[in-house]
C-alpha cells in the first residue's frame, strides 16, 4: 500500500468514525423505572446514548437531543414537570416525549399545552413507537436561501428595536423550523400579516424577561410593572418589529401590511398559520434569558 | 373543590393582625378555599400582581394604610377595579351594645363609615363579633358572592346571622357592588362551550364560556385586549357557526401562567339571540337533569355529554386536518402514522429538507422538500412505516421508482431519488404545486369545455406513451392527475403499475379505485393499456358530468355496476355537452376491452376534431 492510499484509507476510517459520533444522539430519560428504561433503550437501539435520571427542579437540558419523560405521577404533577422542563429548554427545539403504559387513550391536550412534543403509549406497536421517536431524532434542517432572505430583516430589526427601545443587547442564537406556532412562553404578541405576502408573526417571552424589557422601555423599576403594562408593552414590541421590518420588504414579494397586534397569555397555545408553510422560530438571547420570534410568511406573488 | 370558573382564582384576606389571619386562613383552607393573605396594602398589591383574585376581604385598618385607601387605589385601577371588595371589621358585641346607648353622633359616625365604603364601590361591609367564628361568616359570604366557589354543603352549613353583625344587605341595596349586579341574572354553566375569539375576524383563538347572561359572556381565553375594545365571538351552534359582536368590559389577569378571564358585553342581534338561547338551553338541560334525579350524578350526566361532544369534534378534526390536531388521542394506526409524519417536520433527510407537510395518504405522507445539492424544490414522499418495514412493500416502492425512472415525459411526475435513512424510506419527486383533477371536479364552474377536452387529449397522449412502454398504470383517477400552477397535467403514483411483459406476478391482483376501475381489473384478468383507457374515461366522465359514472353505498355495489350496469350517457347527465363527447367517453368505458378504442391515437383524433368544432 503506498502512503497516499494509506492516508486515504485512514481518512475514510476517521471520517466514518466521525460520522458515527455525529449521528449518536444524547437522550435523557426521566423518572423511568428499570422496566421502562429497558423498553425505551430497546426502541432506540445502540446508536443513541440514553442516560436516566429522576426529575428534579435544577435539571440542565442544553446538551440533550431529546427528553423522554415517564408519566408516573398524577396529571397535575406531570404537567408541572413538563412546564419546568420546557422552561429549562429555554426555547430550544428539544423534543419532550411523554411516555406511558396505558392501554386506553390518554388525552394529550394538557401535556402538549404544557410543552410536551408528543404523548406516546409504549403499549402501541413497537415499530410505531420506534419510528416516531426516531423521527424526532432526525437532525433539524437548516434554513433555505430564500428563507434566509426574509428572516434576516426580522433578526436585524428585532435586535434593533430592543436596542433602541430598551437599551438591550440582543443576540440572535439560532433558528429552527416547525409546522405550527405553539407558544410555550408566558406571553406573546401576535401580528397578522397581509398584502403581497401573508402570514403571522409572534414574539414570545417568559414573564420575567418581558417584565424586565418593559421596565427598561418605560425607564422604570420592574416592581412598578403590572400585568397590563406588560400586555401593552409586548403588543408594542411586536408592532415595532413588524412595522420596521415591513419597510425593508417594499418592492419585494415579501412586502406585507400589518394588522392590529393581539396579545396571548399562558403557555401552549396554538396560533393559526398558513397551510403548507413552514414556521421559522428565531431564538434570541438577552443575557442568560431567551425569547422567540415565530415567523410564518408566504408571498402571494411568484418569486422573481 | 371550587367550581371550574375560579379554579385558579384566590380569595385575598387582608388584615393587620397576622395571628388572626393565620387562624381564619387555616379554617378556609381546610374548607377547600384557595386563600392568600396580607397584612399591608403593599403586600396585598404585590399578591394581586401575581395571582388571579376573585374576591377581597379587607380590614378597615391595615398596617400601612387604611382599608379605604386600599379600596380607593383598586377602584382607580382598570385591571383590579372589578374585583369584589368586602370590608370586615371587628366590633365586639358589648361595644355595639354600648354604642347603641351612646350618643347618636357615634352611631352616625359608624354608619357614615359604612356608607362611605359603599360609595367607594365596596361590595359589602361585615362587622363581626371577635368571639364569633369569622371563617364561617366569610364562607357564608363567599357562598353568596361566588356561588361557583362554594359547594352546596357549605352554604347549608352556614350558621344564622349573628344579631350583632351589621349586615350589609340593606346598604347593598342602596349601593350595590359590581359583583351583586353581575349575580342578578347570571347562569353558571359547565365550561363546555368552546368559542373562538378574534379582534380582526382573521386570527381566531380559542376560549371557553364560563358564564352567560342576556347582556354578555364571561370567557376564559388567552386572547387579551383592552377595555371597550371590539371582540368577535364565534360560536358553533347545531345550526352552524354564529359570529357575535361584543365589547370587552372586564379583564382579569394576574397570575403569570394562567389564561385571562374576559367579560364581554354583546351587541343584541339575531345571532346573539340564537347563541344565548342555545347556551341557556344547554345549561337548563343540565339543571333539569339535576332536578329530576335526586342522586348526585349530575356531573356524570354532563360529563358524558361533554365527552361525546368532544369525541365527535375530535373525529371531525382528525378527518379534516389530522396533522394540525395535536390533541388526537387515538392509538389507532392512522393516528400513529400521523404522529410519525409530524416528527419529521423541519428535519433533514439526507440531501433533502422537509420544509412543510402537505398531506397523508394510504401509502405515506408527502412533504414539500428542498434538495440542498441541486437546490430545487421537491416533493418528499415518506413511506408509511407499516409498509416500509415489510420487505415485499419496500420492494414495491423501489420497483415504482425504477419504473417511473424509465418514463421520461413532461406529463409524468419524475422520481429523482429513493433512499432509506434511519428506517425512514422516502422518495424525492418532482414537486407539483397546484391541485389535482379532483379539485377541478369540485369547482367545475371554472372549467370550460375546450379546456376539459385539452386535458383529456393531454392525458391520452401521456398514457399512450406509458402504454407503449408496456406499462399499465392501474390507478388512473382524478387524485392521480395533478395540475401545476401553469395548468399542466402530471400523472403521479405508479405504485401499483405493472409492466405488461408477462413477468409481473401482480398483474392479476385486483387493484385500483372502485369509482374508476375497469371491469377486467375487477375480475382479475390480464390487463393492458385498455384498462387505463376505461379508467381515464371514468375519470373524465366524472369531470364533465360532475358525478362518477357509477355510484353506490358500498364498494361491492359500485364494482357490480362497473361489471353489469349500462352507463348513463354523459349527455343525459349533463345536457349541455356534445353528443360526440358523450359517445367518445361511452366507447372508452365499454365493458368489453375489445369494444373500446384500441389505440389512443384514435381517441386523440376524435377529441381534436371535437375541439376544433367547438
Amino acid at each position: 500500500m503506498v502512503v497516499s492510499e494509506f492516508h486515504q484509507a485512514i481518512t475514510i476510517i476517521y471520517h466514518e468514525q466521525e460520522m458515527e459520533v455525529i449521528s449518536m444522539k444524547k437522550i435523557l430519560g426521566i423518572d423511568c423505572s428499570p422496566t421502562v428504561a429497558k423498553t425505551v433503550s430497546g426502541l432506540l437501539g445502540e446508536n443513541d446514548h440514553i442516560q436516566y435520571e429522576n426529575f428534579h427542579d435544577e435539571m440542565v437540558l442544553n446538551d440533550y437531543d431529546m427528553i423522554i419523560l415517564w408519566m408516573g405521577q398524577r396529571q397535575s404533577n406531570v404537567v408541572e414537570q413538563i412546564c419546568k422542563l420546557r422552561y429549562a429548554c429555554n426555547f430550544q427545539n428539544i423534543p419532550i416525549i411523554l411516555v406511558h403504559g396505558e392501554q386506553q387513550d390518554v388525552s394529550s391536550q394538557p401535556y402538549v399545552i404544557a410543552g410536551a412534543t408528543e404523548v406516546l403509549s409504549l403499549v402501541n406497536p413497537s415499530p410505531a413507537c420506534k419510528h416516531i421517536i426516531k423521527g424526532y431524532l432526525v437532525p433539524s434542517r437548516e434554513p433555505l436561501a430564500e428563507e434566509i432572505e426574509y428572516l434576516n430583516p426580522f433578526i436585524k430589526n428585532t435586535c434593533h428595536v430592543l436596542k433602541t427601545m430598551a437599551s438591550l443587547d440582543v443576540t440572535f442564537k439560532k433558528v429552527y423550523f416547525s409546522n405550527t406556532i405553539r407558544i410555550f412562553g408566558d406571553i406573546s404578541g401576535i401580528m397578522g400579516l397581509s398584502g403581497n405576502a401573508e402570514g403571522t408573526l409572534v414574539v414570545t417571552f417568559y414573564w420575567d424577561l418581558a417584565k424586565m424589557i418593559i421596565a427598561r422601555m418605560m425607564g422604570t423599576e420592574e416592581d412598578s410593572i403590572d400585568a397590563e403594562l406588560i400586555h401593552d408593552g409586548v403588543s408594542e414590541i411586536i408592532n415595532m418589529i413588524s412595522g420596521s421590518t415591513k419597510k425593508e420588504f417594499v418592492g419585494t414579494p415579501y412586502h406585507f401590511e400589518i394588522s392590529l397586534p393581539s396579545v396571548v397569555v399562558g403557555p401552549g397555545h396554538q396560533i393559526g398559520y398558513l397551510q403548507h408553510t413552514s414556521v421559522a422560530v428565531l431564538i434570541f438571547q438577552v443575557g442568560n434569558q431567551s425569547f422567540a420570534l415565530h415567523v410564518c410568511i408566504k408571498p402571494k406573488a411568484k418569486m422573481p | 373543590m371550587p367550581g371550574f370558573m375560579n379554579i385558579e382564582s384566590y380569595i385575598l384576606l387582608v388584615n393587620r393582625e397576622e395571628k388572626f389571619l393565620n387562624t381564619v386562613c387555616q379554617s378556609l383552607l381546610d374548607a377547600g378555599y384557595p386563600i392568600l393573605t396580607a397584612t399591608t396594602m403593599s403586600g396585598a398589591l404585590n399578591l394581586l400582581s401575581k395571582h388571579t383574585v376573585a374576591l377581597i376581604f379587607s380590614d378597615t385598618q391595615l398596617e400601612d394604610f387604611s382599608g379605604h385607601d386600599f379600596l380607593k387605589f383598586l377602584k382607580n385601577s382598570r385591571l383590579l377595579s372589578k374585583i369584589p371588595f368586602v370590608f370586615f371589621e371587628s366590633v365586639p358585641s358589648n361595644e355595639i351594645a354600648d354604642k347603641a346607648v351612646e350618643a347618636d353622633s357615634m352611631v352616625e359616625e359608624e354608619v357614615s363609615k359604612v356608607l362611605e365604603a359603599f360609595e367607594m364601590g365596596a361590595a359589602d361591609f361585615i362587622a363581626y363579633d371577635p368571639e364569633e367564628e369569622l371563617a364561617t361568616v366569610l364562607m357564608e359570604r363567599i357562598g353568596k358572592m361566588l356561588p361557583s366557589m362554594a359547594g352546596n354543603e357549605r352554604i347549608s352549613e352556614s350558621p344564622k346571622e349573628a344579631d350583632t353583625k351589621l349586615s350589609a344587605q340593606s346598604a347593598a341595596a342602596v349601593s350595590p357592588g359590581p359583583q351583586d349586579r353581575r349575580d342578578s341574572d347570571r347562569n353558571f354553566i359547565q365550561p363546555i362551550e368552546n368559542v373562538e375569539l378574534s379582534r380582526d375576524a382573521v386570527l381566531w383563538l380559542p376560549g371557553k364560556i364560563i358564564n352567560v347572561s342576556a347582556q354578555g359572556l364571561l370567557i376564559q381565553t388567552s386572547l387579551l385586549g383592552r377595555l371597550d375594545m371590539l371582540l368577535y365571538v364565534r360560536v358553533s351552534l347545531p345550526a352552524g357557526k354564529r359570529i357575535v359582536n361584543s365589547v370587552i368590559k372586564h379583564i382579569s389577569i394576574g397570575k403569570n401562567q394562567l389564561s385571562a378571564e374576559i367579560g364581554v358585553q354583546v351587541e343584541t342581534s339575531k345571532e346573539w339571540i340564537e347563541t344565548y338561547t342555545y347556551i341557556t338551553s344547554v345549561t337548563d338541560a343540565g339543571i333539569k337533569a339535576a332536578a329530576l334525579d335526586e342522586t348526585p350524578v349530575i356531573g356524570k350526566k354532563i360529563d358524558v355529554k361533554m365527552i361525546m361532544q368532544a369525541d365527535s369534534n375530535k373525529t371531525q378534526r382528525v378527518d379534516v386536518e389530522p396533522l394540525l390536531d395535536n390533541f388526537n388521542n387515538s392509538g389507532s394506526e392512522k393516528a400513529l402514522e400521523i404522529k410519525f409524519y409530524r416528527s419529521l417536520i423541519g428535519k433533514q433527510l439526507g440531501n433533502y429538507r422537509a420544509v412543510s407537510f402537505i398531506g397523508a395518504g394510504a401509502m405515506g405522507g408527502v412533504f414539500q422538500g428542498w434538495d440542498v445539492v441541486l437546490e430545487r424544490h421537491v416533493a418528499l414522499k415518506v413511506i408509511s412505516y407499516n409498509l416500509s418495514t415489510v420487505e415485499s412493500y419496500r420492494n414495491m416502492f423501489f420497483q415504482e421508482a425504477r419504473l417511473v425512472s424509465r418514463l421520461s415525459h413532461p406529463h409524468i411526475a419524475q422520481i429523482y431519488h429513493i433512499e432509506q435513512i434511519d428506517d425512514v424510506l422516502f422518495f424525492a419527486m418532482e414537486l407539483i404545486s397546484g391541485g389535482d383533477l379532483g379539485d377541478i371536479i369540485q369547482d367545475r364552474n371554472k372549467l370550460n369545455m375546450a379546456e376539459g377536452l385539452e386535458y383529456l387529449i393531454t392525458m391520452c397522449q401521456t398514457l399512450d406513451f406509458v402504454g407503449r412502454m408496456n406499462i399499465v398504470h392501474r390507478d388512473i383517477k382524478p387524485a392521480n392527475i395533478m395540475i401545476n400552477d401553469q395548468r399542466q397535467l402530471k400523472v403521479v403514483d405508479f405504485g401499483v403499475a405493472i409492466v405488461n411483459d408477462g413477468t409481473d406476478k401482480r398483474a392479476s391482483e385486483g387493484l385500483g379505485s372502485p369509482l374508476y376501475v375497469s371491469p377486467e381489473c375487477i375480475m382479475g384478468r390480464e390487463l393492458d393499456f385498455r384498462s387505463d383507457i376505461y379508467s381515464l374515461g371514468a375519470t373524465f366522465y366524472h369531470l364533465f358530468a360532475g358525478e362518477p359514472p357509477f355510484k353506490g353505498n358500498s364498494v361491492e355495489i359500485v364494482l357490480s355496476k362497473h361489471l353489469n350496469e349500462a352507463l348513463v350517457p354523459l349527455k343525459k347527465v349533463n345536457p349541455i355537452l356534445s353528443g360526440e363527447l358523450s359517445d367518445i367517453i361511452a366507447k372508452m368505458m365499454a365493458k368489453d376491452p375489445n369494444e373500446r378504442y384500441q389505440d389512443y391515437k384514435v381517441i386523440i383524433e376524435a377529441l381534436n376534431a371535437l375541439l376544433h368544432a367547438t
